[in-house]
């Protein structure tokens, strides 16, 4: 092997048998190492490979693609064409208009979804919008919501230990002062805990008190039935294992949005002008299109699998927290915090042995805080291990996970002295 | 109120990060099985705000106090256990 590495190596031909003059030649992308086929990768929420059906969009569109689809020459229109073709793909899978539907790179696309809600406030003549939030918000939605200089209060709604919205608090906190502009922020589920929110009772408050409902999906679509009933609503295609930094935003209440004033273009009229290219849109709706068709058959397979995780990693290992509804949740997500373990090395050493989980705790995050969801449920905010499984996920993965982890708390454990 | 017996057990984990502070409890309750325990714990990792009550629910503890110290240097815990 060329190369020094801990990874094992799955595909041993991209390195081997070359001259060193090709060698010499290879750009350093041709140098990454492959990611080894003995692996389990449980950590769906932050990425997982991309649908065969978005990936054969990709190769099969590659070429016609690319051009702007806002020009009016053959090439710009055959891209506007497949744009048109991904939006119809999108609202026929979510039940909804092909007009309500854009695309979007991730980033920025909850501030997108959230400051056009408040934008479209304003124009109804309310100056400073409030917005009634759950506590248990992705740190993008929060930040999206606390962020606009001209919105007013900001309420967080608190949640059960279980992570579900406190429903008497948010009618209480969207029905008070009756009159000023608000705005509700609610996920379908938490992609941390695995808890569905309660997004039925929270859409009639919202209808009863003609308050607009803005709803993250991230987590939910396409896996799990999402109610309808929403003004706007946003998720990453990540969640559905379509291409990587896009998401989808659907308007389904025109009256609820307007560009905010960062977004607004030259001619654009009150509805959101997609921002992700071409090619990644019809990835993103062809992955979609699958999930949405395929998810009956394997998601009671991931419900079982994250059942039998709930249910073994308790028996497996002392002083261990099973967190989030164990009903009343995504069929794919589980979390977990072990008393006396630092996050970041239990993440590691079960890296180590192969297995790739997510955590929340404060030393294992990019900011050195805890998760804001832990917290929010009173849970452990140390030791956490975030399992989120791709829909790929079969019983030898889980099974992988189960075999090395007592082994691995252990280890942290006695490395803590305890 | 202490009972007269308790041990009264003083951890100052100001400056170490969490899960230590957590860790230190654990051990003082390893040291003494049978409770009896009266323990305060200072620190001021902002993640022990949540372990700490955690852990007291996890251990069966009583979390007696929780205050933070008058110069915002951390929280005090009063724990029985």
């Amino acid at each position: 092997m060329a190369h020094d590495t801990a990874l094992p190596v799955g595909s041993p031909a991209l390195l081997d048998g070359e001259t060193s003059a090709a060698k010499a030649r290879k750009s350093a992308l041709g140098r990454v190492v492959s990611i080894g086929m003995s692996r389990s990768y449980l950590d769906a929420v932050s990425g997982q490979p991309m649908h065969p059906a978005a990936r054969a969009v990709l190769d099969g569109f590659a070429d016609r693609a690319w051009a702007d689809p806002e020009l009016l020459h053959h090439e710009g229109r055959v891209a506007a064409q497949i744009r048109q073709a991904a939006r119809e793909t999108v609202a026929i899978a979510l039940n909804v208009s092909p007009q309500s539907v854009s695309f979007h790179a991730r980033n920025g696309l909850a501030g997108l979804a959230i400051c056009g809600a408040i934008h479209a406030a304003q124009s109804r003549g309310c100056r400073h919008p409030r917005v009634v939030m759950s506590a248990v918000e992705r740190a993008t939605v929060r930040h999206a919501a606390e962020s606009p200089a001209d919105v007013g209060e900001v309420t967080q709604i608190s949640v059960t230990p279980t992570g579900a919205l406190r429903v008497d608090e948010f009618r209480h906190a969207v029905t008070q002062r009756e009159g000023e502009g608000v705005i509700a922020v609610v996920q379908a589920a938490n992609s941390e805990l695995g808890t569905r929110q309660p997004l039925s009772e929270v859409i009639d408050i919202c209808h009863a008190a003609n308050v607009p409902m803005v709803t993250d999906a991230t987590g939910a679509l396409g896996l799990t039935n999402v109610p309808a009933g929403w003004s706007i609503m946003f998720a990453d295609a990540l969640t559905w294992a379509g291409p990587v930094g896009v998401g989808i935003l659907v308007v389904a209440d025109p009256s609820a949005w307007r560009p905010p004033v960062a977004h607004i273009r030259a001619g654009q009229g009150t509805a959101p002008v997609d921002t992700a290219d071409v090619l990644n849109a019809a990835g993103a709706a062809a992955a979609l299109d699958a999930v949405v068709r395929e998810s009956p058959a394997f998601a009671p397979l991931l419900d079982d699998l994250v059942a039998r995780i709930r249910r073994e990693v308790p028996l497996a290992i002392a002083d261990v927290e099973v967190l989030g509804d164990p009903m009343n949740r995504l069929p794919h997500v589980v979390t977990f915090s072990c008393l006396y373990a630092d996050g970041e090395r239990l993440a590691s050493e079960l890296d180590r042995r192969g297995v790739a989980i997510g955590s929340g705790s404060a030393c294992a995050s990019n900011v050195g805080l805890p998760s804001h969801v832990l917290a929010a449920v009173g849970a452990l905010t140390h030791g956490n291990v975030r399992i989120s499984l791709p829909i790929t996920a079969t019983d030898a993965h889980v099974e992988h996970l189960l075999t090395e982890l007592p082994a691995a708390v252990a280890a942290v454990r006695s490395d803590a002295g305890i | 109120m202490v009972p007269p017996d308790a041990a009264l057990i003083e951890l100052d984990e100001r400056g170490s990060l969490c899960p230590a502070p957590v860790i230190a409890l654990g051990r003082a309750m390893a040291a003494r099985p049978d409770g009896g325990l009266h323990i305060e714990l200072l620190a001021d990792d902002p993640a022990a705000q949540y372990d700490v009550p955690a852990w007291c629910r996890m251990k069966s503890a009583t979390l007696v106090s929780q205050t933070e110290l008058p110069d915002g240097s951390g929280f005090r815990f009063e724990i029985r256990v």
